[in-house]
């Protein structure tokens, strides 16, 4: 997925032969603060969800070997960049939802829903394009047909 | 300072679990790294794998991981070091080629401040390993520094890797920064004061003070104690009050996620709170819950040759944890007498294939009191290896005394069979399942005998392997059936047999002797008495289940 500002578009999906992590906690529920994304069945029932960590960044870890204050965070000024989301693919699968702040800047506001798509169009869509470069292998084939896809 | 400024020149699983398909795949990249510094580069990953085995609880979830090791050439050694930089720091002014572009500085503020082309790397890790679930990018540059998001990146300075632990901690488990700050404590940022808001959707933190419903309640320290465990009594700052609890105490500290006030953290230190601390127990317990469909079933239980029943007389029980497999061979020797043989077998590849050296052992009696385990004289007379085809099949390769023969082997079925998994339960005290290698409470007390549970239904299948009067191998066996809640009683019978290397063995030779009773009364799932009677000597032992790589394995 890529953004720039609070746009986000659907850059690529690709299916692969992969276990996604299990989903933990409760379902989200409405009122909630934060990023995440659901899928929904055709009822609408939430079958996967997985919390997202600031997807959309506005800010950066700075580290220090100090242990006494390890970590701060610091704005940055840039506001485009990629993501990637590791989706269950099961046939009970209908829907994928991307919810969080409608402004990336003020990560306390409620989340809602920032996009929406169906799972079939992503089974369609193309792998995204990537970088062009000299060398590297070609990759393995997968090994197996059980589902996952990013 | 692009991907023409180097190549990748190969992929190396370094830990090898299994198909990608069904692991947990982290892969790890290296930047800045010259040809003629591959060595170092392989030696920087594998200190990474270490200090990421040794970060609980990925150690009890190992065999549910895979890592990669992509080997990326870089023309130039090192990383970008700009000279000038927001924070007023003076770089040396480093400009190097390398294939991911690494820099200090990176955003033109923070000189700590090192990433990489995170869109590429992701692309390189993609294709070589297209089951990739974390991404890690090694920077070669002794600069303490790093950075996060979709790919962790961090310099090989001491103590680094623990800026790609946390951040793994955001981009494979979305955990929340635990910190009670933005930019620093003392710092006098405004805007940090209190939470005011819905329920943040992170595992570890909440606004949420209620012990009944916290989010992280199945971990509760104290779960009838009231909450919050602290509270901030100065909002303006951050809480200066210690921990008044255990380190690994688990409540609700107030201070979490950038505010000082109104938003609670599990732990009073967190991995996610400073570097250098573990994870707290509620992000432990949601890693295991996350990676828990990646661990694959252990081989532990009870073998024989398959197809079941062709050679009922010889058996092996296995007990298998993490990379480890004990496996006890109870068969005969050349004179038809009962005789075991034992092998530690370490995973050789893909998670199913296993090899070790077979040893012989003498001890005492095993009516001996004291059983001194000093006493006890391993001799090694052969290789084994086993290979597992599937969860219930495989073959037992071996050479004893300089005989080989190969066995195809199945799990014995008398009941309903238990699925078993390593690192799924930290207190086995809370098992029901019995189904392990046991030995002599307090453990290593005596050390040279011990006793295999099979547990299937309300059936335990008992091979106890000790010593005879003469100090020789000896086992026996019993089926014992559950007579009460926690105590399973049955007969123990002395077994002869057609020598371990006859070939065919026929099952109609073996002879079968009852010489006595054994009554096991389970304590809880870690504890016991085993109490047996042979030949009209009567003993009861303290036995616990013997532990080779925590935090065990437990069946159900």
């Amino acid at each position: 997925m890529t953004y720039e500002g609070a746009q986000i578009r659907i850059a690529g999906s690709e299916r692969i032969a992969m276990i996604v992590p299990a989903a933990t906690g409760a379902p989200p529920e409405p009122g909630q603060t934060g990023y995440w994304f659901e899928i929904r069945d055709d009822a609408g029932r939430v079958v996967y969800h997985r919390p997202l960590h600031q997807p959309i960044v506005i800010d950066a870890e700075a580290f220090s070997p100090d242990p006494k204050q390890s970590i701060a965070r610091v704005p940055i000024a840039r506001r485009e960049g990629q993501f990637t989301v590791l989706i269950l693919d099961i046939p009970d699968a209908r829907t994928f939802e991307l919810h969080g702040p409608a402004d990336p800047a003020q990560p306390g506001l409620v989340a809602g829903t920032l996009l929406s798509a169906d799972i079939d169009s992503l089974r369609r869509m193309k792998p995204p394009t990537p970088p062009q470069g000299p060398g590297g292998t070609k990759p393995p084939p997968p090994t197996s047909s059980r589902g996952g896809t990013s | 300072m692009s991907a023409s400024d180097g190549s990748v020149s190969g992929t190396q699983k370094i830990v090898d679990h299994g198909p990608d398909s069904l692991r947990y795949n982290i892969v790890i990249l290296g930047d800045g790294y010259r040809s003629t510094e591959m060595a170092k580069y392989h030696a920087d990953a594998q200190a990474f794998v270490d200090a990421f085995r040794a970060t609980a609880p990925f150690g009890d979830l190992w065999c549910g991981i895979n890592i990669h090791r992509v080997d990326v050439v870089s023309t130039d050694s090192g990383a970008d070091d700009p000279v000038a930089c927001g924070d007023g720091s003076a770089g040396a002014g480093t400009v190097a080629r390398t294939y991911f572009d690494s820099t200090y500085c990176s955003d033109n503020m923070i000189r700590r401040l090192l990433a990489c082309d995170s869109v590429r790397a992701r692309a390189v890790a993609h294709t070589q390993v297209p089951a990739t679930h974390v991404t890690m990018v090694i920077v070669n540059a002794s600069k303490y520094g790093g950075s996060g998001g979709d790919v962790a990146t961090f310099s090989t300075a001491n103590g680094a890797a623990e800026i790609a632990l946390h951040e793994m901690g955001h981009t494979a488990f979305g955990f929340a920064d635990e910190y009670e700050y933005y930019s620093g404590c003392g710092t006098g940022e405004a805007g940090h004061d209190v939470y005011v808001g819905g329920e943040p959707i992170e595992p570890n933190v909440t606004c949420n003070t209620n012990p009944a419903s916290i989010k992280w309640k199945s971990v509760l320290s104290a779960p009838g104690h009231a909450l919050p465990t602290t509270a901030n009594p100065n909002c303006s700052q951050c809480d200066p009050q210690g921990n008044p609890q255990a380190q690994d105490y688990v409540g609700a500290y107030e201070g979490a996620r950038y505010m000082h006030c109104g938003c609670y953290r599990p732990s009073f230190n967190c991995k996610m709170r400073e570097l250098g601390q573990p994870f707290c127990g509620a992000c432990q317990k949601v890693i295991r819950d996350a990676l828990a469909p990646y661990l694959p079933v252990a081989y532990q239980g009870l073998w024989w040759n398959a197809p079941a029943g062709s050679e009922s007389g010889w058996g092996m029980n296995i007990a298998h944890q993490a990379d480890i497999i004990f496996a006890t061979w109870f068969t005969y020797d050349a004179a038809g007498r009962a005789w075991w043989l034992s092998m530690t077998a370490n995973l050789v590849s893909g998670g199913n294939k296993f090899s070790g050296t077979l040893y012989k052992t003498s001890g005492p009696p095993f009516n001996a009191t004291p059983f001194d385990p000093a006493h006890v004289v391993p001799v090694a007379v052969g290789t084994g290896a086993l290979t597992f085809t599937s969860a219930d099949t495989g073959t037992f390769t071996f050479t004893v005394n300089g005989i080989t023969r190969s066995k195809a082997i199945t799990r014995q079925v008398f009941g309903p069979l238990p699925t078993c998994r390593f690192g799924t339960l930290a207190h086995l005290e809370a098992a029901t399942n019995y189904q392990d290698l046991w030995w002599n409470d307090p453990p290593g007390s005596e050390s040279g005998w011990g006793l295999n549970v099979t547990h299937q239904g309300n059936t335990l299948f008992v091979t106890w392997f000790t010593y005879d009067v003469d100090g020789l191998p000896l086992w026996l066996s019993a089926t014992a059936q559950k007579t009460s809640a926690a105590t399973y009683a049955g007969t123990l019978y002395r077994t002869t047999g057609p020598a371990f290397s006859t070939s065919p063995w026929n099952p109609a030779s073996v002879a079968v002797v009852a010489i006595g009773n054994v009554t096991l009364t389970f304590a809880d799932g870690n504890h016991a008495t085993f109490a047996y009677t042979v030949n009209a000597v009567s003993q009861v032992k303290h036995i616990t289940r013997q532990i080779f790589s925590g935090p065990g394995t437990v069946c159900s």
